[in-house]
């Protein structure tokens, strides 16, 4: 009994920071053991959209809760944004609104490539030669000049679509209906 | 193999000393925990009735938490922890502590901190540590004694470490960007320092201290799992911790815990209980004492029944007392605690009853001393009240804002804010005595405790204060003509001028004293225009 009590924890100690790694939510690090991950260093923008008959109006959601939730919607938990949208989709639905549609927009910071010289500073070319400046820190470069190094980043992207597809990424998908998965 | 399953799980052998050591340490810290971080939190709780819980298809079925049922719980949970710290019968206190705290981390995502859920599992293993261990052997009993739970304890926190070293396998880890990222100024002070003393670029410094941190925890992780190496992670693990601490990470009470942990669960046994001679020797009245209690023959049953009664009824009076919402629930919560830890069904409960008692006691008046003379009441309604006025609930902030008030004792508050407040709600006739409390607490403390600022920390108190002054003269030379008392406002006008460039100066001095972190140059930025103003119209 002891031997099996023992066993199933450390099965468990095991399992839940692996089901981080192998799962497909990288922004719920809560069992995982991740102190001072790079996760926590990004923020993301979450805007919610009530789309109810084809309208597309912006639903204040940090100013409805708690800022320590506000900071957990910047923080892109999945948990909280459907504990929200539920309690949003309820209460439209209560105000007699038969289908009710909410939509989050979530762009977030990419962990994985902070340390890339355009997802780091301000995208700002002083010298307007198509480089942007943060690529003169050859640090980050590893020997490369600057104008290779942004090419190693973006190839012929411009600096803003690279930056979009590099350095941010988006959790959830845009046409997801929120009020959909609510429904009872 | 069976057989040294058998043995690193059921052969494992701890000097009591150690786990009493410990139970000081880590309970101790706990029960601060409880009173001065957690509590502070409490209002959080069912704000705005929004709620997440840890385990979120349980939602439906949980009920909202709100301040005036976590606050008593995190109270009763602090005089709990002290009360094991305090060797008061620490497996029943367990068996109420973990799941109060467990309770209240599962039913909230508001509380976030992985360092909250190992204390969790540390709490649910120490459930089935027997009771024995936790109390030093009296002469005769063994010194050591057998606990699988303990092995499971050392396990659960060297994967902890094992698991945390995982984390920072990332090229944006290893190379020192996320590292950078979470320093802020001061610790980046620290590491150029060391990449002066070491010669290395900043770059390299970043990289080279990230790189070490992941090798120190899974060194840590490797240390806890074998128990040869433990000696060698008493001295490094909590280097590691101090170092976290030195460059200013904010993780609460985590690097306490770990050092306290680490020096105490990893020491040699020699160095155990050398350590636990020298406590006894100092603390040998104390120990005296706590003999002369224990030995005292045990209390019939009847009186032994009174003496639980009274000390329950003692405690949760105390409780009662506390300046929280939900103080009746507290007392009743205490009380009730109190009554099970010290229920006496055995002659060896009733022989140990009065040093129990006394320990109980001793708990409660810690938490209500604490709860009375400390910020933390302050910090409580100061917060609820902020949230509830962005919420745009006014007359409840107002209420919240005036408990607050109450709370400070005589240091500046948030007499300005309900003042706008109430000159909001009921005309400026409501709001004039606050603002002359709030000018009086302000100028009070700028002659007094800042006075003769030394440091840069103590220059920018000093700046903000001065600021804040100016701010209520400034809001007074706007109300006084509505209360009848315009005459007054070319001096208030004058006195706020007078203010504002004692900010500045003091701004000034904090950025001269610290040129690299002081935000005082910032504060005097901001400030400038407004100075500028004022001074403008001066002769």
């Amino acid at each position: 009994m002891r031997s099996a009590f023992i066993v199933a924890w450390i099965g468990l100690q095991t399992a839940l920071p692996l089901s981080y790694y192998v799962g497909d939510d990288a922004f719920d690090e809560r069992f995982a053991w991740r102190m001072f991950s790079p996760v926590r260093m990004v923020t993301c923008q979450t805007r919610f959209i009530d789309a109810t008959d084809g309208l597309q109006t912006t639903v204040r959601a940090a100013a409805d809760v708690h800022e320590v939730w506000a900071s957990l919607l910047t923080r892109a938990r999945w948990d909280v944004i459907a504990g929200y949208a539920r309690r949003y989709c309820g209460q439209r639905r209560a105000a007699g609104v038969v289908r009710p549609v909410l939509r989050v927009d979530v762009v977030c910071g990419n962990p994985d490539t902070l340390n890339r010289p355009l997802c780091r500073s301000a995208l700002v070319d002083g010298d307007a030669d198509g480089v942007p400046d943060a690529y003169r820190e050859a640090a980050a470069c590893a020997g490369l000049g600057p104008r290779a190094c942004y090419h190693r980043d973006c190839g012929d992207e411009s600096p803003a679509a690279c930056r979009a597809r590099l350095c941010q990424i988006r959790p959830v998908p845009l046409d997801l209906d929120l009020c959909e998965s609510d429904d009872g | 193999m069976a057989d040294a399953w058998r043995r690193y799980w059921f052969g494992h052998e701890v000097l009591r000393t150690r786990l009493a050591l410990w139970r000081l340490v880590f309970f101790g810290l706990l029960a601060v925990d409880f009173w001065f971080v957690l509590l502070p939190h409490a209002p959080r709780f069912g704000a705005a009735d929004f709620n997440v819980s840890q385990v979120p298809f349980l939602d439906p079925y949980l009920p909202l938490p709100s301040p005036g049922i976590v606050g008593p719980l995190y109270l009763l949970g602090g005089l709990l922890a002290l009360s094991v710290a305090l060797g008061v019968r620490p497996r029943r206190c367990l068996a109420l502590l973990a799941p109060i705290y467990v309770g209240v981390y599962a039913w909230s995502q508001s509380d976030s901190y992985q360092h909250h859920y190992l204390i969790c599992l540390l709490l649910i293993l120490a459930l089935f540590v027997p009771a024995q261990a936790w109390t030093l052997p009296a002469p005769g009993e063994p010194p050591a004694i057998r606990s699988w739970a303990l092995r499971l304890v050392y396990v659960q926190i060297g994967l902890m470490y094992a698991w945390t070293g995982v984390t920072k396998h990332t090229p944006v880890w290893l190379d020192g960007t996320t590292l950078d990222q979470i320093v802020t100024c001061e610790p980046r002070e620290h590491l150029r320092w060391l990449s002066g003393v070491t010669g290395w670029s900043a770059e390299a410094t970043l990289s080279a201290a990230s790189v070490a941190v992941m090798v120190g925890e899974y060194l840590a992780g490797l240390i806890y799992l074998v128990r040869p190496l433990w000696v060698l992670g008493m001295g490094l693990i909590p280097l590691f911790h101090l170092g976290v601490e030195w460059l200013g990470l904010d993780i609460e009470l985590f690097s306490y815990y770990m050092i306290g942990t680490n020096l105490i669960l990893l020491a040699p046994d020699a160095l155990i209980e050398r350590t636990a001679r020298l406590v006894a020797r100092w603390l040998s009245p104390a120990v005296r004492w706590h003999r002369a209690l224990v030995e005292q023959r045990p209390l019939a049953e009847a009186p032994a029944r009174l003496v639980a009664v009274v000390a329950a009824f003692s405690a949760g009076a105390i409780a009662f007392s506390v300046p929280y919402v939900g103080a009746g629930t507290a007392g009743a919560l205490v009380g009730g605690a109190t009554l099970f830890v010290l229920w006496p069904g055995n002659a060896e409960a009733r022989g140990a009853l009065r040093f129990r008692a006394m320990g109980v006691l001793v708990a409660a008046l810690a938490l209500g001393a604490t709860a009375h003379g400390s910020g933390t009441a302050y910090t409580y309604y100061r917060q609820w009240a902020g949230f509830q006025r962005r919420q745009g609930d006014e007359a409840e902030a107002a209420r919240l804002y005036a408990l607050a008030n109450q709370a400070a004792g005589d240091a500046p508050a948030r007499h300005l804010t309900l003042a706008r407040l109430e000159a909001r709600r009921g005309g400026p006739a409501a709001a004039v005595a606050l603002v002359e409390e709030d000018l009086r607490r302000q100028q009070a403390h700028l002659d007094s405790t800042l006075a003769s600022p030394t440091t840069a920390e103590a220059w920018l108190a000093r700046g903000k204060t001065a600021r804040a002054l100016a701010d209520a003269l400034g809001f007074a030379a706007e109300l006084w003509p509505a209360v009848g008392r315009a005459a007054e406002v070319a001096l208030l006008r004058e006195h706020r001028a007078a203010a504002l460039r004692l900010a500045r100066e003091a701004f000034l001095e904090n950025a001269r004293l610290d040129p690299a972190c002081g935000a005082g140059r910032m504060e005097a930025a901001r400030l400038g225009g407004a100075a500028g103003a004022e001074g403008a119209g001066e002769p």
